[in-house]
């Protein structure tokens, strides 16, 4: 079997673990191993430091909102209700089916094998649901992350500049220092904001 | 040494610096605001790329810093764009001295400037997108106030600002690609498309315009004003270097007419949206989206003239958003920022009401105020490549005019019942940039001739599109 499959399987299943999930730690989880996955794949078109860069930064991303998020208290995992799970299920679906949708018109204009194409679209996509679902600013940054990586995993096959990874390297940082920081903000006591 | 080393790398370091010493507000106030003096004056008087002499010493700016094989541009036709930037800078921060703003703002604001200025130097140009959304993100913590407690504004601005980066590298690379053989329509369309939404995202080009209203509603008014003057004019000049390095995008696709399109639909909403308004706040984001439009209407034209007028119309706009910012904090008397300005704030006239006045006057392009000039040939260019579009223009600029007497009104009302604050707005030294501000949009207005030379000048930059 083609390991780009089990690449894409792993994707999907990962994202659509992390949107139906609803206790946040475990979702940072899945964000936390779509990165090693990413990992994995991107050490075939780039170099390993440079993969090796993005899995780092990754981490440390998730490893930056796991923490704010382990000191806000007041975080609970949400609870949604059984039409709110099917919904999320419904859309993730779609963004699923929508990356198999497309015709084999994109690799024309980009050299990256379809299926890592279907599997940046399924990350990218259902990223966006999962910033468009969430209240919390954690959980919409983290949203963000997974279309970033999404991003990444196309990018990575066509442009390996250093000064371009280490850029967006501090983008994904950026973002999950913005999203710790919010999420600091949103647990502080009324008295202390 | 090289001209990035003193306006992009000075300042970041600079903002670094500041950023330990952002509690002591006069101080960081004083240094920020020297520094961009500093680098206005620079910019205004040497000469980019020669040698020069001070006494026994040689200097010699050279244009280009090479990064990882990259290269930070800034040559001599960049000098009115520097003095622009750091202007806007001292503008924003000698005004906010006396406000109770994030202590983040002084050190953040700087070091955004600088990244803007570094994303317009860069090249090649897809190398702008994540030095905008680094500006982006580290813009966040200053746009925050002590209790803030609705990130709903900021979140979407977040959003926004992040899913244009993908676009505009995917769209940029495979524009790269394709540069040498341009007949390949069918690769041009998809990204020319991508990096065109991605430009809307950054322009808060209709559908992606909310932030641009939220903004200024969910976060202080000072910072929000700022921040969205320099992201929406610094993205403008990414798009006008974008088209410059693509200069032949435009013989294959139709750009001009969309742009015309987009531009005169910005028009035609921000002067529809005018009219119901109720919160003062949401003067400022209607503002830009009204400037804005009109800006995509000058570069919609596709000629010299085009760009010139787009550029001879920045130093209205940033003068003009500076203004009804600052006006609109002074209006904001109440701790609670989050609470909507009523019209009713504009009576009676104070030296922040009329400010207010004079600056939607002026971007709305009323004449004898700053923007009338550009607009004036914007409009005429418009009239002789279509008809129809001039007169959606029009329609938007009247619009928006008849919402500008609707605010006069509100401003000649009595108040009933309630003692109006005192005028205090002269008493402090950023309260005279108020007078000052309104001399300066009349002034431009009067004598439009100022803003042409430097505009000409300017446009060099955009040597494939300037011919």
């Amino acid at each position: 079997m083609n390991l780009a499959w089990i690449h894409l399987a792993l994707f999907s299943l990962t994202a659509l673990f992390a949107l139906l999930e609803t206790d946040p730690r475990f979702r940072l989880v899945a964000i936390a191993i779509q990165y090693a996955v990413l990992f994995w794949v991107v050490s075939t078109s780039l170099s390993l430091g440079l993969a090796l860069v993005k899995l780092i930064v990754g981490w440390t991303a998730i490893a930056l909102l796991g923490a704010s998020l382990w000191n806000a208290s007041r975080i609970r995992p949400a609870s949604f209700s059984w039409s709110q799970q099917v919904f999320r299920l419904l859309s993730g679906g779609m963004i699923i089916g929508l990356s198999f949708s497309f015709s084999s018109s994109p690799s024309t204009w980009l050299p990256v094998e379809m299926l890592y194409l279907r599997s940046g679209i399924t990350l990218a996509g259902c990223g966006l649901l999962m910033n468009g679902f969430s209240r919390h600013p954690s959980m919409a940054i983290l949203g963000l992350l997974e279309v970033l990586s999404g991003f990444e995993l196309i990018y990575a096959f066509l442009v390996d500049s250093v000064l371009m990874t280490g850029m967006l390297a501090l983008v994904t940082l950026g973002l999950a220092g913005i999203g710790a920081y919010l999420t600091f903000l949103n647990s502080l006591p009324e008295g202390q904001r | 040494m090289s001209t990035a080393w003193l306006w992009i790398i000075l300042p970041l370091v600079s903002a670094f610096g500041l950023w330990f010493l952002r509690h002591h507000q006069r101080l960081s106030l004083g240094i920020s605001s020297g520094l961009c003096i500093f680098l206005t004056l620079a910019a205004a008087i040497l000469p980019l790329g020669n040698t020069l002499r001070l006494g026994g010493w040689t200097f010699e700016l050279a244009p280009a810093l090479t990064v990882l094989g990259r290269q930070l541009r800034l040559t001599d036709a960049d000098r009115p764009l520097l003095v622009l930037f750091y202007g806007l800078g001292t503008l924003w921060f000698l005004g906010s001295a006396r406000r109770h703003l994030s202590p983040f703002f002084v050190p953040h604001g700087l070091a955004a400037l600088a990244l803007m200025i570094a994303a317009f130097a860069v090249e090649p140009f897809i190398y702008s997108a994540p030095l905008i959304e680094l500006a982006v993100l580290i813009s966040i913590p200053a746009l925050i106030p002590p209790g803030q407690t609705s990130f709903r504004a900021i979140l979407r601005f977040i959003t926004l600002q992040t899913l244009a980066l993908p676009l505009l590298l995917t769209g940029g690379w495979m524009l790269g690609q394709i540069e040498g053989v341009p007949q390949q329509t069918e690769t041009v369309l998809p990204a020319v498309l991508m990096v065109g939404v991605g430009f809307a995202l950054w322009l808060a080009i209709f559908p992606f315009h909310t932030w641009v209203i939220m903004l200024p509603q969910d976060t202080p008014i000072f910072p929000s004003g700022f921040f969205l003057s320099l992201i929406s004019t610094a993205s403008f000049l990414v798009m006008l270097d974008f088209f410059n390095s693509f200069p032949w995008i435009r013989s294959i696709l139709p750009i001009g007419a969309g742009l015309q399109l987009v531009g005169w639909l910005m028009l035609l909403l921000a002067g529809l949206w005018s009219l119901f308004m109720t919160d003062l706040r949401r003067v400022l984001g209607l503002s830009l989206i009204f400037d804005t439009g009109f800006g995509l209407i000058a570069l919609s034209l596709g000629t010299p003239q085009g760009v010139t007028l787009f550029l001879e119309t920045l130093p209205a706009r940033i003068l003009g958003l500076f203004l009804i910012t600052h006006c609109l904090s002074y209006l904001q008397h109440t701790p609670n920022e989050a609470l909507p300005i009523s019209l009713h704030r504009l009576a009676p006239p104070t030296w922040a009401s009329i400010g207010v006045l004079t600056s939607y006057f002026s971007l709305g392009g009323l004449p004898l105020l700053a923007s009338f000039p550009a607009r004036q040939g914007i409009l005429f260019a418009l009239a002789q490549q279509s008809l129809p579009a001039l007169i959606s223009a029009l329609v938007g600029n009247l619009l928006f005019l008849l919402n500008g007497i609707r605010l006069f009104n509100y401003l000649m009302q009595p108040r009933d019942g309630t003692m109006a604050p005192p005028d205090e707005s002269l008493k402090t030294l950023d309260g005279w940039l108020i007078p000052l501000a309104i001399i300066g949009l009349i002034g431009l207005g009067l004598l439009p001739g100022v803003f042409l030379q430097p505009a000409l000048y300017a446009a060099q930059g955009f040597l494939n599109l300037a011919r």
